[in-house]
């Protein structure tokens, strides 16, 4: 695990707080340069056990300010019953019980070839999408959040990679937006602050690498 | 042999293929000609004929027409042995081609087309479009198609059993051998049941603009007995973006369901809207339109082409919008024009995302919907129609299946779907629904992650998959022994990933472990040196097989070793991934399996690291790809005799039509 500063965003998501972050897994361990008649590559030497990112983001989640008051934190793995049933997915109770509510919610920004203004999609992974090449048909999970970006922000969000603390009001139950995804929980982001230091929207940019996921043709 | 260098020396200038078949005695020229022929691309009428069609088999005709600057294209006309088409031709816009780098083409160019053209005349035919401009001034091209007839050989098949191994080449297959059966002495100690089928030929999978196929036209070659590009499936290409409007060709199953009353069944462990399934009903120039793919099952398949099975993954695509899964978008939905839907006698279609296909399947078509494996077992014997959707998209792979029935908890509870059926268990019951037609069937069955698994160089989790592949053929061939007028044919789009067994580790598993945490790469103590053993140090890789057909363990000592040709970067331990990488399509619902889907590696560059012997690959990207290797097919039962010698992938469907149409000399 390393740590790498993050910077601070100012901008189309509002007041944004400089945090420290996880590298975990969206780090691709690639090659390093060789040593002189050396030929192994690098990979990283953790002689204890790591945590899962999921737990990761639950741990990260603890380790800031608790959320607000009237704000409640919100999860990728709470959205949907499991196992699935014969039909459709199905919404958990705590996920249908915060239809209307505050909540904020830690996550990657997806990095879209083509982005719908005031608009960005939250996913619990790093994820590219291909509209040009591919249209929609690209690898977003079910889980996916639509994030809507207050008007007074800039239209287009530039990618923001690691991960994003969200908070807004949340909205659940599947649609079919305008640019053709489907949308299952949508967040709307809280107003931007009237001025510095008076923040509502608590959208924290945390640096890590983007996944370099590839589309696959089969 | 002087053919070849003609076609290589007219394919380096597009310009040299147009003067060479155009008519001097107009302006106005003619892009495209379909059937695709060398005859119009390259001047060239001699063999090998590009477009070959059954007897009657129906196929579109088509013309891609430029007029001058200024002017506007008002007719065209198609003859065929010089004999005008007495049939209607429709003229739409192209508006660009997909295939020269989305340039536009110049102000009405217009696409000609004439729907669902037959001729039952065996033998070469020339065809021509006439293209008129209006100042009065025509254009004329040529091209030529073969129509394949058929000899009364003897009895015939009466039903024809595909078993689609995808991307399943001839190492796939070794591999699997070495594994479930064993080798000994230099000897399999047992054959596997595809090894077992009598007649074997070599098939050479290119498509129409490839070396290298993807599964669209790698499958439709076999269900279509043509050529199309990568990601088509049942049609030629086209000048217009539309995705469900290129020209077509008639499916096997529509002309058998059409002349002989014969059924479909389409089974696969990948979602039903992928380019294999896909490309035994669907006409589409975009494989990924999920939508109005899933729609044409229903629409097209059960009333056109006699579906009755439709078994797999993807049921996102069945789901109306408002359902929470629902995958279905206008942009990947369809709607016919109207000289396809008159002509070929099939429903408009309509841009429709709030459809709810599960409930047509059962309400309007009368097919019953099983969700599990539990459910589809317990399917009542007397069910004729049959609707299975066994996860949102891909189901899971054989190894992660088969833990869970052994006790381990594995990605698919965390995927939410913990109870789906094997492919010889899908296959089982497909035959039990389709055999109650006296008319006979035609089944497809694929084993889908033999390919995908492949891309992602995860070796034991395609072995596995093929060992299900292989118990699946077992069915099939049971099947067929109690059912002798059945031909059945073990085939492949094409090979996946260049992959080969390069040897067997030479330590223990124990050993093997400590290396892959060591990150000593391929230094003394790494995961190379000392552990990669050739040759006569390979031996002979032991595994233990349980009585569910699976192995007890994917890492025994001195395991085989599995090398990539078509690879891109990763990382190798040799050991076996204790999770495969992450499909992002799946819902993202559980805790239970290692805390969470996002636990998952997402590509070959970020497991197997603490190994640190990392390879570099060939290709960009993060994923093996098809290579252009042959691929053998193997057939047994009536007609399967046909199969023999080294064949064009379209050959296959003229043999099974051969067999099928025209029946064929008795053999085993």
């Amino acid at each position: 695990m390393s740590l790498v500063l993050s910077r601070i965003l100012v901008g189309s998501v509002g007041a944004l707080v400089a945090l420290a972050t996880l590298a975990e897994e969206t780090q691709r361990p690639g090659p390093r340069a060789a040593r002189a008649g050396e030929v192994r590559h690098p990979a990283p030497t953790n002689s204890v056990p790591r945590p899962k990112p999921s737990e990761q983001l639950r741990q990260r989640v603890a380790e800031l300010a608790p959320a607000p008051e009237g704000v409640q934190d919100l999860f990728f793995d709470e959205f949907f019953r499991n196992p699935v049933g014969p039909l459709g997915l199905e919404l958990t109770d705590r996920l249908s019980s915060l239809q209307g509510k505050r909540i904020r919610i830690l996550g990657f920004m997806v990095k879209q070839a083509r982005s719908t203004p005031w608009t960005l999609l939250l996913a619990p992974f790093p994820l590219k999408t291909h509209e040009v090449d591919y249209d929609l048909a690209d690898e977003l999970p079910a889980n996916t959040v639509r994030v809507f970006l207050p008007r007074s922000s800039q239209p287009i969000t530039p990618h923001v990679p690691g991960l994003l603390l969200l908070t807004g009001r949340l909205e659940v139950g599947d649609r079919e937006e305008a640019d053709g995804r489907h949308s299952v929980v949508r967040l709307h982001l809280d107003a931007p602050p009237a001025s510095p230091g008076t923040a509502s929207t608590n959208s924290e940019a945390l640096l890590a690498p983007l996944s370099t996921a590839d589309s696959i043709r089969r | 042999m002087t053919r070849l260098p003609v076609r290589a020396l007219c394919a380096l200038g597009s310009v040299a293929a147009l003067l060479a078949t155009t008519s001097a005695v107009a302006s106005p020229t003619v892009f495209r000609l379909t059937p695709p022929s060398a005859l119009f691309s390259f001047g060239d009428a001699t063999p090998p004929i590009i477009a070959r069609f059954f007897r009657g088999q129906k196929f579109d005709l088509a013309a891609t027409l430029i007029p001058d600057a200024g002017q506007t294209i008002t007719n065209a006309e198609f003859r065929v042995d010089g004999v005008l088409v007495n049939v209607p031709v429709t003229l739409t816009t192209a508006d660009a081609s997909n295939y020269t780098g989305n340039t536009a083409f110049p102000a009405n160019t217009k696409q000609a087309a004439l729907r669902a053209y037959s001729n039952s005349v065996p033998g070469v035919h020339t065809f021509s479009v006439t293209g008129y401009q209006a100042d009065g001034s025509l254009v004329v091209a040529s091209g030529n198609f073969e129509v394949v007839g058929f000899e009364n050989l003897g009895r015939k098949a009466k039903n024809v059993i595909f078993m689609f191994g995808d991307g399943f080449g001839i190492a796939h297959r070794t591999a699997a051998r070495i594994m479930g059966q064993g080798v000994q002495l230099g000897k399999a100690n047992a054959q596997m049941a595809t090894d077992a089928m009598p007649n074997v030929a070599i098939v050479n999978t290119h498509s129409l603009n490839s070396i290298v196929t993807d599964s669209a036209p790698g499958a439709a070659c076999y269900s279509t007995g043509n050529k199309a590009n990568n990601n088509q499936e049942g049609v030629f290409p086209d000048d217009t973006l539309a995705k469900f409007d290129n020209p077509r060709v008639e499916y096997m199953a529509s002309y058998l369901s059409r002349t002989q009353g014969k059924t479909l069944g389409i089974v696969t462990t990948a979602d039903v809207f992928d380019a294999t399934p896909a490309a035994f009903a669907i006409h589409t120039q975009d494989r990924g339109a999920g939508s109005g793919i899933c729609d044409q099952y229903l629409d097209e398949g059960v009333t056109n082409r006699g579906l009755r099975v439709l078994l797999g993954g993807g049921r996102k695509w069945f789901l109306p919008t408002g359902t929470t899964g629902s995958a279905r978008t206008s942009s990947s939905d369809y709607t016919l024009p109207a000289d396809i839907t008159n002509r070929w006698n099939v429903p408009t279609g309509a841009v429709d995302t709030g459809r709810n296909l599960i409930s047509e399947f059962t309400s309007n078509a009368g097919f019953t919907y099983v969700a599990n494996a539990n459910e589809l077992t317990n399917a009542p014997a007397n069910t004729s129609r049959l609707l299975g959707l066994f996860s949102f998209s891909n189901m899971n792979v054989a190894k992660d299946k088969v833990d869970k029935r052994r006790g381990a908890s594995t990605v698919v509870d965390d995927y939410g779907f913990p109870d789906q059926p094997m492919l010889d268990e899908m296959t089982r019951k497909a035959l039990q629904v389709l055999s109650k037609n006296n008319n006979g069937f035609t089944l497809m069955v694929e084993a889908a992650s033999i390919d995908k698994q492949a891309h992602n160089m995860d070796s034991e989790r395609w072995m596995l998959d093929t060992l299900e592949f292989d118990r699946a053929v077992a069915v099939a061939r049971e099947f067929g022994a109690s059912n002798p007028d059945t031909l059945v044919v073990v085939v492949a789009d094409h090979e996946c990933a260049g992959v080969n067994i390069i040897g067997a580790s030479m330590v223990s598993n124990v050993q093997l472990t400590t290396r892959a945490a060591a990150n000593l790469g391929t230094n003394s103590g790494g995961l190379r040196q000392g552990v990669v053993g050739t040759y006569e140090a390979a031996g002979f890789p032991i595994y233990t097989m349980e009585a569910d057909g699976y192995p007890t363990t994917t890492d025994p000592d001195n395991k085989m070793l599995i090398g990539y040709a078509g690879n891109s970067d990763r990382f190798e331990d040799w050991l076996t991934n204790a999770k495969p990488l992450r499909d992002s399509q799946q819902p993202n619902t559980s805790t239970a399996y290692g805390a969470n889907v996002s636990t998952l590696p997402s590509d070959p560059g970020r497991r197997d690291v603490n190994g640190g012997y990392w390879i570099t690959g060939q290709v960009e990207g993060s994923s093996a790809v098809h290579t252009a290797s042959d691929i053998p097919v193997y057939a047994e039962g009536r007609g399967s005799s046909l199969f023999r010698g080294t064949m064009d992938n379209t050959d296959v469907f003229f043999h099974v039509m051969q067999a099928v149409v025209g029946g064929a000399p008795k053999t085993n």
